[in-house]
């Protein structure tokens, strides 16, 4: 009986628990706090909350892989093979960050090499105690989230990104694991387990040379993925950042933007903190394409720093999606200094002239000539703005009811729900209380700030050249959080004149801005890549 | 994707960036430039249209 109780307790998830998760609680906290109490943005914070809650639980289930083959993740050569058909491969309930390489597992501040082989072996060490058979029976081993050791992979080519990474890659080291003396490189990579299971068949005989994405074993294991696991394919796959956009044209009224055109340059002006911050991100030591993936936050855009980063940085995905989301829902909190900082009173006063009436047949001609012109300059990016435009002209051409409402209501809010949790649930404690994710949220309320800036700056700089002036405070909508940027204008408008209403003169730069974070998206993309 | 051959290198000099960064910004607000052009002309083809619509009837 007290044994069974044991066992039953130690079988529990408590085990699994540590300091960055509990900091991670406090994170959702503050984040469920902002949404529910000061309604920042609750439809997208609750979501993203909740899903950081979820990452930040032993959540088997919820986002584990289904057992699949264990495949190269590049062209090189199989150095060492620590399984065999037959054998079983684990993944512990919580996986922790583990070293990709063996130069991830040399200590920052290791200086010598005999440093460094310390440091290496002491880490093939604690692999080979948590992941033997009899590990498995000891929740504590099993905690500290190390799945199986599946093989080593020497690439062909490296790509150190400094010169000490350049120095760890060529280092060697001799190591003992599992009973056998290894000779290691700092760039070889580690291929763990992703999902437990038994392995049915090993396509690597002893060394052998593999293609990027060749398989080396194949694993199976009655138990599907988790529900997450799934879900999240929608982020991967760029299918939820369309539908996202397919949804904001069918709620944004275009008319502002068609009757006064000229905002479409405050929404221009406002990605200059885009590029300010893709400056200041490849100073602080990120490569050109995690820094466009960066810069891209100052555009206030979830959906489209979603899009870009899966193309151009994978890797720094989970947090540039917090970061543009975050800071999304606090364009409240971040843009009003920013703005009174920049603006006199006198010009937060200024009343603008009221825009004529746009018609339908209008809107439909817009839609379709900003697709036509869009994807024609920018084509990487057509899959945003033909949702964007194919929601608008559906909003617009009156005959599509149905559609109209499906892709206000339901599309975009199941997609919201979707997109949300599988951002937060990205937001593993040892993945984001890192100095590199910490400096990615630093950068991105600098962009963010940038862009506000430029945005107001501009409007001031039209007004020496117009005759009709703008207020410059709707020039902070040109980031393109629609509409909450439009709202910010509005507020603090009306803090300087509560007769004077602004919400519907900002919702022009507001839509500006989405197209303008589009093209910048385009042109990183179309630049930093190759075909 | 292989990201190799790009209009910049990975590791870009301060000049490299600069000018990059200059005519990323340009590009952009050039292609918003034309768009606000040719919707202000689209706009006055519309309001034109409607005020001799007006004026006939």
């Amino acid at each position: 009986m007290w044994n069974s109780l044991i066992n039953l307790l130690f079988d529990t998830g408590i085990f699994y628990v540590d300091w960055r998760m509990i900091v991670m609680w406090a994170v959702v906290l503050v984040l469920m706090y902002l949404a529910v109490f000061k309604e920042f943005e609750p439809l997208l914070l609750v979501p993203i909350a909740f899903g950081a809650l979820l990452a930040n639980l032993p959540t088997e289930g919820v986002t584990n892989k289904p057992a699949t083959a264990i495949i190269a993740p590049f062209k090189g050569e199989v150095t060492n093979l620590f399984v065999k058909a037959g054998d079983d491969v684990f993944v512990p309930r919580v996986v922790r960050q583990i070293p990709q390489k063996v130069s991830d597992m040399i200590k920052s501040q290791s200086e010598t090499a005999a440093q460094s082989l310390g440091d290496v072996q002491t880490s093939f060490d604690a692999i080979a105690d948590c992941t033997s058979p009899k590990a498995r029976e000891d929740t504590f081993k099993k905690a500290k989230g190390i799945p199986t050791l599946v093989a080593i992979v020497r690439p062909e080519h490296n790509n150190p990104k400094t010169e000490k990474e350049a120095n760890e890659a060529d280092m060697t080291f001799k190591v003992k694991f599992q009973g056998k003396d290894l000779n290691v490189m700092g760039k070889d990579a580690l291929v763990w387990a992703q999902s437990s299971g038994d392995i049915t068949q090993v396509f690597v005989n002893g060394a052998g040379n593999v293609q990027t994405g060749e398989k080396i074993v194949d694993v199976y294991s009655p138990r599907s993925g988790g529900l997450y696991y799934y879900l999240q394919l929608g982020v991967l796959l760029e299918i939820f950042p369309p539908l996202i956009f397919l949804g904001v044209g069918a709620l944004t009224d275009f008319g502002p933007l068609i009757a006064n055109p000229k905002t479409l340059l405050l929404g221009g002006a406002a990605q200059f903190g885009v590029f300010a911050t893709f400056i200041g991100a490849i100073m602080l030591g990120f490569t050109s394409t995690e820094a466009a993936s960066i810069g891209i936050i100052g555009g206030a855009d979830g959906p489209t720093s979603i899009f870009i980063t899966n193309k151009l940085a994978p890797h720094l995905l989970a947090p540039i999606a917090v970061a543009a989301y975050s800071y999304m829902a606090l364009v409240p909190i971040i843009q009003p200094p920013i703005m009174r900082l920049l603006t006199t009173s006198a010009e937060r006063k200024i009343r603008m002239k009221s825009m004529r009436k746009v018609g339908r047949l209008e809107k439909l001609v817009f839609a379709l000539v900003v697709t036509i012109f869009c994807i024609l300059l920018v084509p990487d990016v057509s899959a945003l703005v033909a949702m964007l435009m194919l929601g608008n002209f559906i909003r617009e051409c009156g005959v599509c009811e149905r559609l109209s409402k499906a892709s206000q209501n339901e599309v975009i809010n199941i997609t919201t729900i979707f997109l949300g949790t599988s951002v937060g649930i990205t937001m593993t404690g040892d993945r984001f209380i890192r100095v590199d994710t910490l400096s990615i949220l630093a950068l991105g309320v600098v962009a963010f700030g940038f862009s506000t800036a430029a945005g107001v700056i501009m409007a001031k700089v039209m007004n020496l050249f117009i005759k009709d002036k703008i207020n410059p405070l709707i020039g902070s909508a040109g980031v393109s959080a629609v509409p909450m940027a439009a709202r910010v204008s509005q507020v603090e408008g009306q803090k300087a004149d509560p007769s004077n209403f602004l919400l519907m003169h900002a919702m022009g730069p507001n839509v500006a801005g989405v197209i303008g974070t589009a093209l910048v998206a385009g042109f990183f993309i179309a630049t930093l890549t190759s075909r | 994707m292989i990201i190799c051959e790009a209009l910049i290198p990975m590791y870009p000099s301060m000049s490299q960036l600069l000018a990059f960064s200059a005519v990323g910004f340009l590009v952009v607000m050039f292609v918003l430039l034309i768009q606000s052009l040719l919707t202000a002309a689209i706009g006055k083809a519309f309001v034109a249209f409607e005020k001799f619509k007006n004026n006939t009837k």
